[in-house]
């Protein structure tokens, strides 16, 4: 297979996942039982504490329904509901009172610089931690239960016992951060900002990482302890090459699953990361989501549904491309 | 015509003792390899411990989750021994319910994704060509797919909320929500059960079977799933703990089959404050239960892997 076969294979593939994903958000959101969506633009445009008579009601009702579109034939719906999305008209948030897309672009900033640096962090810990237990039996005792208990902790209770021992019990780093402990950093760049930085973003991004890397390190110690038991490694023990020479070659061949188990994970490890952030108060996306969740603002919910569904795409394409480069048989097949 | 005469009746005794004695279970390498495992022996315990502790947990406290009594006790105090929360919610009530909620969500979605998944991988893996490639297709789709936000968009909008609690309501919420993580994560089952029958497949005793003219339904029955058997057990349970990880990150953001979903009263109690009112039991409790439960579940494939897998024998 060519590369560039195997590439547009994979664009074809996300190309329909995209429409699909797409689709399934604007069938959940257009025939939920109470029309969410009629309900939250008739609040918006009603002033609250005033009574309105039936017909005003009514007459608000037919605009919001206009406005929405909802009077068209289905199929015209779903047509502008496309339009909107790639025009950037994604709704209007209740919660925020704010347009989604504006609201969107802040909390996913916010959300790449803790979510994106922890995956990389915790995918390349867990892998070397993972290798080193299925090559020495002892550091495998003390590892292994390590690794399976982080691999089974939902990421925010992780999170809720980190912040209540290092944030509440012994005050070393703040318990609840503030949108200004993350941008002052940004904006005025000094000791004081670096250690009010510091101090916030430690304890979410530790989190993230240990629970992630419990999994990469589970999944790369079953993966080693097979190639090791294979019979190239038997071979090249029976012709006396040493034991660190035999690991690196088993551990070529079991990272390609880990690279793309990275893509597979990504979609979990984001919504992990939402709930875990929202312990910390990090203006992410995770404490706008409980709020939009329990306020059941539906075009904040819909829009952070679509738009980190895009962003698991986008890393995902970004992530088989790096995939050809660490696997020579498809870079081989390019050349060759 | 023959006639069964002495001595083969005696050579039948001999071998049916022989093969009587070559199963049973007990002297098996199998169980004496199982005997020496102590995490095998350690997780079943804790899992059985969570277990009655879901079942019979209701009967050994005299609180409703929402009776409200003598709010900030430390857990070990009598009548309520994982202590209270700032407002007078009894923890363990809170817990025992809370976990019923969770666990019976997990459970359905866990056994739906393991029926439809192996049902979908025999049809893809015996079948071949057209199905296999449909089939192949949605799990591409499928792994791609950010499941998560759909079971966001779908927890949000469509479980039924209201001001009474039911058990009616409940139970069909519990249903909806386990088929939908069911329906979102089967692809793994497919996956490793497609591999698993393609292999079967072409092996001599089910070509054998064909040829002596047995239909597809019946060679699936009798010859390929007895094959599989022990292994989607073993899948089960990791689909299970899967799905347990996904319900209680779920319920952490408010989408919640119950009032009394655990996880959703962690976060209730948050929101009011626990952690700075230094109340650890109220989140440690409940947490510490379920990820014994999940580890042990993840673990104990660990070890029936090590029993049956000769590979990873490590002895």
């Amino acid at each position: 297979m060519s590369l560039k076969i195997y590439l547009a294979k994979r664009a074809i593939v996300y190309f329909i996942v995209f429409v699909v994903s797409i689709t399934i958000v604007w069938f959940l959101a257009r025939f939920a039982p109470g029309d969410p969506a009629l309900t939250a633009l008739m609040r918006f445009m009603m002033a609250p504490g005033v009574r309105y008579t039936e017909e005003q009601i009514a007459i608000f009702k037919q605009r919001a329904i206009e406005m929405l579109g909802l009077n068209l034939p289905i199929h015209e719906q779903y047509i502008l509901f496309w339009r909107n999305l790639l025009t950037g008209d994604w709704g209007y948030s209740t919660y925020f009172s704010a347009p989604v897309i504006e609201k969107l672009i802040e909390v996913a900033s916010y959300d790449l610089l803790l979510i994106a640096p922890a995956i990389l962090v915790s995918w390349f810990l867990g892998n070397w931690m993972g290798a080193i237990a299925a090559r020495q039996k002892t550091a495998d005792r003390i590892l292994m239960p390590i690794i399976y208990i982080l691999t089974a902790t939902p990421y925010f209770l992780f999170g809720l016992v980190m912040v209540y021992i290092f944030g509440v019990v012994y005050n070393v780093f703040k318990p609840t951060i503030t949108t200004i402990d993350i941008t002052g950093i940004f904006h005025n760049p000094n000791p004081e900002t670096l250690a009010n930085f510091l101090r916030a973003y430690t304890l979410p991004f530790i989190s993230l990482v240990l629970v992630s890397m419990g999994g990469w390190a589970s999944g790369m110690r079953t993966l080693m302890i097979y190639e090791l038991e294979s019979n190239y490694a038997k071979y090249m023990e029976a012709l006396g090459f040493s034991s660190r020479r035999i690991s690196s070659y088993a551990f070529r061949y079991a990272i390609n699953p880990q690279i793309s188990g990275l893509g597979i994970q990504l979609g979990t490890v984001i919504i992990a990361g939402l709930a875990l952030s929202s312990i910390f108060n990090y203006p992410g996306a995770g404490i706008a989501l409980i709020y939009a969740i329990n306020y059941r603002d539906i075009f904040l919910i819909q829009g952070i549904a679509i738009f980190y569904t895009l962003m698991v795409i986008a890393a995902n394409f970004i992530i088989d491309l790096f995939y050809i480069l660490m696997d020579p048989r498809l870079r081989l097949g390019f050349m060759g | 015509m023959l006639k069964p005469d002495k001595g083969a009746d005696k050579i039948h005794d001999f071998f049916a003792k022989r093969l009587s004695k070559m199963f049973k279970f007990t002297e098996s390498i199998t169980w004496i390899l199982l005997k020496r495992n102590v995490k095998f022996w350690i997780c079943a315990s804790i899992i059985a411990i969570v277990l009655s502790l879901t079942l019979i947990g209701p009967c050994l406290t005299p609180y409703r989750p929402l009776d409200v009594t003598t709010p900030r006790l430390p857990p070990l105090s009598s009548g309520s021994p994982f202590g209270t929360d700032n407002l007078g919610y009894d923890v363990f009530s809170a817990t025992v319910y809370g976990l019923r909620v969770s666990l019976m969500v997990g459970l359905i979605a866990a056994v739906i994704a393991t029926a439809i998944g192996t049902i979908l991988g025999l049809i893809a893996g015996y079948k071949g060509g057209l199905a296999d490639s449909i089939i192949d297709g949605a799990t591409n789709i499928l792994i791609a797919l950010p499941a998560a936000f759909i079971m966001i968009m779908v927890g949000a909008f469509y479980l039924q909320m209201g001001e009474a609690p039911s058990a009616l309501r409940e139970i069909r919420n519990m249903a909806f929500l386990g088929s939908m993580i069911g329906i979102l994560m089967w692809h793994w089952t497919a996956k490793a059960v497609r591999s698993h029958v393609a292999a079967l497949k072409i092996s001599d005793y089910v070509i054998v079977s064909k040829l002596s003219g047995n239909s597809d339904l019946k060679i699936i029955l009798k010859e390929i799933i007895p094959n599989i058997a022990s292994y989607i057990i073993l899948v089960f349970v990791i689909q299970l703990a899967n799905a347990l990880v996904t319900i209680v990150t779920l319920e952490f953001l408010g989408i919640k089959a119950s009032d009394w979903s655990l996880f959703a009263r962690v976060m209730q109690w948050l929101q009011m404050g626990v952690l700075h009112a230094h109340l650890w039991w109220v989140f440690l409790i409940p947490g510490a239960i379920i990820v014994a439960f999940i580890a042990s579940l993840y673990l104990i494939v660990l070890s029936l892997d090590e029993v049956f897998n000769p590979r990873l024998r490590r002895v």
